[in-house]
């Protein structure tokens, strides 16, 4: 998550509208959940899966914890 | 260079344009609330011919009126308990979606579903308020229609009638285009293939061009007055272009069984006959000819060569039988169609009550049969509603109350329209249209002064959104960021906190409607066709075993009831999967051809006249010795056609084509060798003729559908099913 010194998370500022971490960190998180289910489609492993919707869902909610647990977003954001 | 390369779109979003500013001054001029949804009124209503205009204000101002009178009922009920009003509401949305989703007045029942919803979700408790609230949305719903009503006939009027008459001169044309092709291939000694792709084209355009020509007939009866003095002869000539698809596509279906003997020896002057056929199709095609010279030419009654049928095996005389009725009733078809047109013409021959006839004698099925699909659909809205109203009640997000009325409302374009991917417009009205009307409001309207600015930028908006966009859906998605994003009234104040909240709230119900989607199964079109495939073949099968009952019992009601619903499944599922397989995406599967797509479902439908065929067939009577000599016989061959069904029900290859055939073309053997010996009989020999052409006629229909299903099984080996059975990532 992206913190200053505290390690406490805060708002993003854009021309003075505030905007929460966590809907950056969903928006990074559906781009790469959407590039996974292409390549998975591409090299037909999604046929391994039940029920492929559940399992994009699953993968949004993988990678926004993967990048703010590793704060990967607060290294994209530096400056 | 014109700026505007499409004039007639230019001045339809011109007058739309104005009719949006006119809707608004007049609603912000009358204090009135809300005066966005006369705009919302404007919007939908806005078509482009006049006549179709009208008939849909006419609609929606029904709706209106209705949904607000079931909102009133249900808010009297049920307003004391949160569960028991969500079930009604519940159920009121089921019937309506059922309704909706039906072929007669969709939008009538569309409109009275969300609007009953605004009504229900808008109340706040006090009945008073919610009284003010149904009139206000029945004043800006007629001022909406009203307005459009009148710069539709005013300004730039653009009219139906011309449109339907020359849809009625194509059609006549694609008539006689459509018959000399099925004629070509009925009467060629080896299978032309140019002329059955010719037959599907013009097929295809046939059914497009009757769909055109009753929505046109709607909208020219609405506006004009001499369309509606005669649309009972008018729905008798459209009723008569069905029955002669009918006839023509049953005469088709049989066309493999005339390869094997000689047809002009069968029937000598099958020339002559269709001849006449021609003669009559002209007649109605060409203006110059009088119709009832045309008419009194006495049409040709096909003959039979009695001789040289005794020479052709028992399913050719079925299949030669079979085609002279068939040719007499399309004759008969012929004859009528002329009628309407002439009468339509006004050629002298004022018959302008056998339309009248024909329309009324359409027969009424006895029983009521739900269609499956459309009670998917009201499951669907069910669970949109419920998911919404849930949400609401623990969770209270942005948007409150209007989450379970507007998730529905977006979740009833889904429902009408299960094939088509709504998620692409939804996300594209959350990604452009509906930043870009947040981007005005917040940017644009705090400078703007006075209402002729704003109506210049309600204008400006309002033409980009209509003269850029392609479809419908575009167009309500565009129109979208005006309604929802920039909220007008006459206190008018800004908030972003509004506007994002705003946004938040239709990205919410985008979630519920797509998300509910999947409850039932996968919204791939793959998928669906492979299901619906399913289903068609588990009625077919039904069908045949319904075919094993004692002749001498009558169905009971709950048989009969099974009976209608498969019937009824055969003949709507066809027309299902050809949406759903025009769906299919050839990125994820480019292997799949959609040539032979179409031509699985061409051969469902064939598969459908065939087995049509046999139940109507099997009503008549026949002899009782020939019954119980064959019903041994009869019952293997069924046997076999049933197991190779429910192989494909179950999801499991019917074997090869080859294999089918063989097993078949065993038992139809001897199945004949069978009747000959019967028929050789000393009891045999008292049949009366009538006996005999029934029973060739009845094992000519069995044939039928032992060739119809070999032939969608042949087609259906060059398809890839596995890959279709794959799951993948949309």
């Amino acid at each position: 998550m992206i913190s200053d010194m505290s390690g406490i998370p805060r708002e993003f500022a854009l021309g003075g509208v505030y905007f929460p971490p966590l809907f950056f960190v969903v928006l990074l998180a559906i781009v790469f959940a959407l590039l996974t289910a292409r390549i998975l489609n591409k090299y037909r492993l999604s046929r391994y899966f039940f029920f492929p919707p559940a399992v994009f869902l699953s993968l949004v909610f993988i990678y926004s914890g993967f990048i703010s647990y590793t704060g990967l977003f607060g290294a994209l954001y530096a400056g | 260079m014109s700026f505007f390369a499409d004039s007639t779109k230019a001045k339809h979003a011109a007058k739309v344009g104005l009719a949006m500013v006119i809707a608004y001054g007049l609603a912000l001029q009358w204090n009135w609330t809300n005066p966005y949804w006369a705009g919302m009124a404007v919007t939908f209503c806005s078509l482009t011919t006049t006549g179709e205009s009208l008939n849909k204000s006419a609609l929606r101002i029904w709706g209106t009126l209705l949904g607000t009178f079931m909102a009133f009922v249900i808010l009297a009920l049920f307003i004391q308990d949160r569960w028991l009003f969500l079930c009604a509401v519940c159920v009121h949305l089921a019937i309506v979606t059922y309704l909706m989703t039906g072929t007669k007045a969709k939008y009538l029942w569309q409109v009275t579903g969300f609007v009953s919803l605004i009504i229900m979700s808008g109340a706040s408790g006090d009945s008073n308020d919610i009284f003010l609230l149904g009139m206000a949305r029945m004043q800006e719903t007629l001022l909406g229609c009203i307005v459009w009503a009148l710069v539709t006939i005013f300004v730039w009027p653009v009219t139906n009638q011309g449109a339907l008459e020359n849809t009625a001169n194509r059609l006549t044309a694609v008539q006689r285009q459509l018959f000399n092709a099925c004629r070509q291939t009925c009467l060629s000694a080896n299978e032309n293939d140019s002329s059955n792709d010719d037959f599907a084209k013009l097929r295809t355009e046939l059914i497009g061009l009757l769909a055109k020509l009753d929505a046109e007939l709607i909208a020219a009866g609405a506006e004009s007055y001499a369309v509606r003095e005669l649309r009972l002869t008018w729905r008798g000539f459209l009723v008569d272009s069905r029955l002669f698809l009918t006839a023509l596509d049953n005469l088709h279906v049989g066309v493999d069984e005339l390869q094997t003997f000689d047809i002009r020896q069968a029937i000598p002057n099958i020339d002559e006959v269709f001849g006449g056929i021609d003669k009559l199709l002209a007649g109605a095609e060409s203006s110059d000819q009088q119709a009832d010279s045309v008419l009194s030419t006495v049409v040709t009654a096909p003959e039979l060569d009695k001789q040289y049928l005794l020479t052709l095996s028992y399913f050719d005389r079925a299949a030669v039988s079979v085609l002279q009725a068939r040719l007499k009733e399309l004759s008969v078809v012929c004859c009528s169609l002329l009628s309407a047109v002439s009468a339509l013409r006004g050629d002298g021959n004022h018959a302008a009550d056998q339309g009248s006839g024909r329309v009324r004698d359409k027969p009424v099925s006895p029983l009521f049969v739900l269609d499956p699909d459309r009670l998917r659909s009201s499951v669907y809205i069910i669970a949109v509603t419920v998911l919404g109203f849930l949400l609401w009640v623990y969770f209270d997000p942005p948007g409150h109350q209007s989450l379970w009325s507007m998730a529905p409302t977006i979740g009833f374009i889904a429902a009408m329209m299960p094939h088509v991917r709504v998620s692409e417009p939804l996300l594209k009205a959350l990604a452009i249209y509906l930043p870009i009307g947040a981007s005005f409001y917040i940017l644009v309207m705090p400078v703007l002064s006075g209402y002729f600015q704003l109506s210049v930028l309600i204008f400006l908006y309002v033409f980009w959104v209509q003269y850029k966009l392609k479809n419908f859906l575009a167009v309500v998605a565009g129109m979208l960021g005006l309604l929802n994003m920039m909220p007008i009234t006459n206190m008018q104040s800004y908030s972003f906190v509004g506007v994002a909240t705003g946004y938040l709230f239709i990205l919410l119900c985008m979630v519920v409607v797509i998300s509910c989607a999947y409850i039932l199964g996968s919204a791939r079109p793959e998928k669906v066709f492979i299901r619906l495939a399913r289903r068609y073949f588990r009625s077919a099968s039904f069908i045949l075993e319904f075919m094993a009952r004692p002749r001498a019992s009558a169905p009971g009601m709950l048989a009969s009831r099974r009976l209608a619903f498969h019937r009824q499944e055969i003949a709507t599922l066809p027309q299902k999967m050809q949406l759903w397989g025009a769906q299919i995406n050839r990125q994820h599967f480019p292997q799949t051809d959609p040539e032979k797509v179409a031509a699985l479902v061409a051969g469902l439908d064939g598969l459908r006249y065939r087995l049509q065929e046999l139940v109507d067939l099997r009503e008549q009577s026949q002899a009782a010795y020939l019954v119980t000599e064959l019903s041994a016989e009869v019952k293997e061959w069924r046997e076999v056609l049933q197991r190779g069904f429910e192989l494909i029900v179950n999801g499991d290859s019917p074997g090869s084509a080859a294999e089918l055939i063989q097993k078949l073309s065993n038992r139809l053997g001897r199945l004949e060798t069978h009747l000959s010996k019967s028929i050789a009989s000393d009891e045999g020999q008292q049949l009366t003729a009538i006996e005999l052409e029934h029973a060739y006629r009845l094992l000519g229909a069995y044939r039928g559908v032992a060739n119809a299903a070999v032939a969608w099984v042949e087609i259906a080996e060059g398809v890839s099913w596995s890959a279709w059975r794959e799951e993948c990532f949309s």
